[in-house]
């Protein structure tokens, strides 16, 4: 139990501060009294909202099996530098298994996270003009109008009725937006406008479309690299709170679809057509993330049986990846059912690791995972390898429902 | 956070018990509703009002094909009253690195395109937007909320 109550009261801690509201809690005219009775359920009630579950069976390739259940709580705060592009959260998760002993996952994690997001920043001073609203003195950004979609005032009446088009009531009243567009997109283009069953203009989304390519900050010809840093603190343990460490540190994260574009190609030639026909496998990857942590162990009872209680705090290295991509498909058109493939790695090394800990082979651990997922959920998983806390390497197959609470 | 607030959005608000934690707001700083508002619902009913604009631009987005962050199956209506969950970037069991870029990309291209149709953007709008599909479990109300909350012709 020595080991439960630094556990318990940081974990105290930090679930206090999630369930506070934030102080920048809606407070409305007249709506005090409702906004505190709804901070008052939050405190209560709050918990389940942010919670994600995911039950699953899990068998090791050594013949033995459990049962257990993934989690992930959230909680985030108000934003700190109110320019839109930093957040702070608190998180925490893992796998709580029946039978810790043959559970190929025993990491849980809780840490308060800060995010600095878009490092490679897209906000030029020149991207936009900016203007003060005197009535509510609230500082707007727009783009220029040479850099917006829609310069012709025609175009822009054909997408207003596009719009009008998507939440019109009735055949008759679509039919009435689509032909009034239809006769301007001739007059402006000298081409014919068309629609498709699920109510696209696929004539005007290439003509977005265009832009989003040319103009997105994310594709300039290719495409661009996207990354934010995060500076966390916070704790590992396994279930029993008997391996602890608190760690701190800092990385880089993103996504950069340039370095998927040999595995784009290989799953192209093997699902045999080019777009991803489920959505959940449009745009999959690659995500990428590395980074440094500096990791008081003092409390990690498995680590100071191998180490004989000395270089209790280290530094660790970390990197990661996560890809996703449609694999194949059964059947044609709406009958298709797409497959996809998912793939993680993770990749964990400690920095200047004393010689028990190389001895033990375990300055270095990595987890790889792949996942085949069918459009009902249904997935075939194998991992191979094992994270920091993990006792030995662990290969097992996985077979489950994906689903959220 | 914008000051500006509609008249559907207020109304949502009120029947929701979700807590809109990302807004600033004081009673100095309030603002009426756009002048633009095109319906009021008067009947005894209460119909569903008209949304705003850039409301109906932001599901445009979301199922545009160059996007594809719901199906492209899924109407107006079941957009705006369904989950955040129907986002792409919720369906998957995304590591938390790559799921946290998703929903940032997801806010910046957002509001990228909507400047890009010519609205005006608040500085703090991205945040709020991934505040708005950060959690499954939240209505899309929510993210239609703050985008007519953050952004104006």
């Amino acid at each position: 139990m020595k080991h439960f109550e630094p556990f318990a009261w940081a974990l105290l801690a930090l679930g206090l501060l999630a369930l506070t509201p934030s102080p920048a809690l809606a407070q409305e005219e007249g709506e005090v009294e409702e906004s505190a009775t709804r901070a008052a359920f939050a405190k209560i009630f709050g918990f389940s909202r942010h919670l994600r579950l995911e039950p699953r069976a899990v068998s090791t390739t050594g013949g033995d099996s459990t049962v257990g259940l993934d989690f992930e709580y959230k909680r985030r705060f108000a934003d700190p530098a109110e320019r839109g592009d930093v957040d702070l959260y608190f998180e925490a998760s893992g796998f709580l298994a029946a039978d810790e002993a043959v559970s190929p996952e025993r990491q849980l994690e809780g840490k308060l996270r800060l995010h600095v997001i878009d490092l490679a920043s897209h906000k030029r001073a020149d991207d936009f003009q900016t203007f003060v609203d005197p009535e509510s003195d609230t500082s707007y950004r727009r783009l220029p109008e040479q850099r917006q979609i829609y310069q012709d005032p025609r175009l822009k009446q054909v997408r207003g009725l596009y719009r009008k088009y998507q939440i019109a009531d009735g055949d008759e009243e679509r039919r009435k937006f689509f032909n009034q567009a239809s006769l301007l997109w001739w007059e402006i283009t000298g081409e014919e406008l068309t629609e498709d069953d699920d109510g696209f203009w696929p004539e005007l989304d290439a003509y977005e479309g265009d832009w989003m390519e040319k103009e997105s900050e994310f594709r300039k010809g290719v495409s661009m690299p996207w990354f934010s840093l995060e500076v966390n603190a916070g704790i590992e343990t396994d279930q029993e709170f008997g391996d602890l460490q608190y760690v701190g540190g800092a990385r880089v994260y993103g996504k950069w679809a340039t370095l998927g574009v040999p595995v784009d190609f290989l799953l192209e030639a093997i699902r045999g057509y080019a777009v991803p026909r489920d959505y959940l496998n449009y745009q999959g990857g690659p995500y990428l993330w590395a980074g440094f942590d500096f990791v008081d162990a003092s409390e990690n009872e498995a680590r100071k049986a191998v180490t004989g209680n000395s270089d209790e705090t280290f530094g660790r290295f970390s990197a990661g990846a996560y890809y996703r991509n449609e694999l194949f498909s059964f059947g044609e058109g709406e009958e298709a059912e797409p497959v996809a493939l998912e793939l993680t790695w993770e990749f964990y090394a400690e920095l200047d690791a004393p010689s028990a800990i190389r001895a033990a082979d375990s300055d270095q651990t990595s987890f790889f995972k792949a996942a085949v997922i069918f459009e009902d959920g249904l997935f075939l998983e194998y991992k191979d390898g094992r994270k920091p806390l993990d006792l030995i390497n662990t290969s097992a197959v996985a077979l489950g429902w994906r689903f959220g609470f | 956070m914008a000051k500006k607030k509609s008249k559907r959005a207020k109304t949502a608000k009120k029947k929701s018990t979700k807590k809109k934690s990302s807004k600033k707001r004081s009673s100095s700083k309030k603002t009426k509703k756009k002048s633009k508002k095109k319906a009021s619902a008067s009947s005894a009913s209460a119909p569903t009002p008209e949304p705003e604009d850039e409301e109906v631009d932001t599901y445009i987005f979301c199922r545009h094909p160059k996007s594809k962050y719901i199906p492209r199956s899924v109407s107006w209506t079941e957009f705006r009253e369904g989950l955040v969950e129907q986002m792409r970037f919720h369906q998957l069991d995304m590591p938390d690195p790559a799921q946290k870029t998703e929903i940032e990309l997801f806010a910046a291209r957002l509001d990228k395109y909507l400047l890009g149709l010519g609205y005006a953007g608040t500085e703090g709008a991205r945040y709020y937007i991934r505040g708005a599909v950060g959690e499954p479990t939240d209505p899309m109300q929510n993210l239609l909320d703050v985008v007519a909350e953050n952004y104006r012709p």
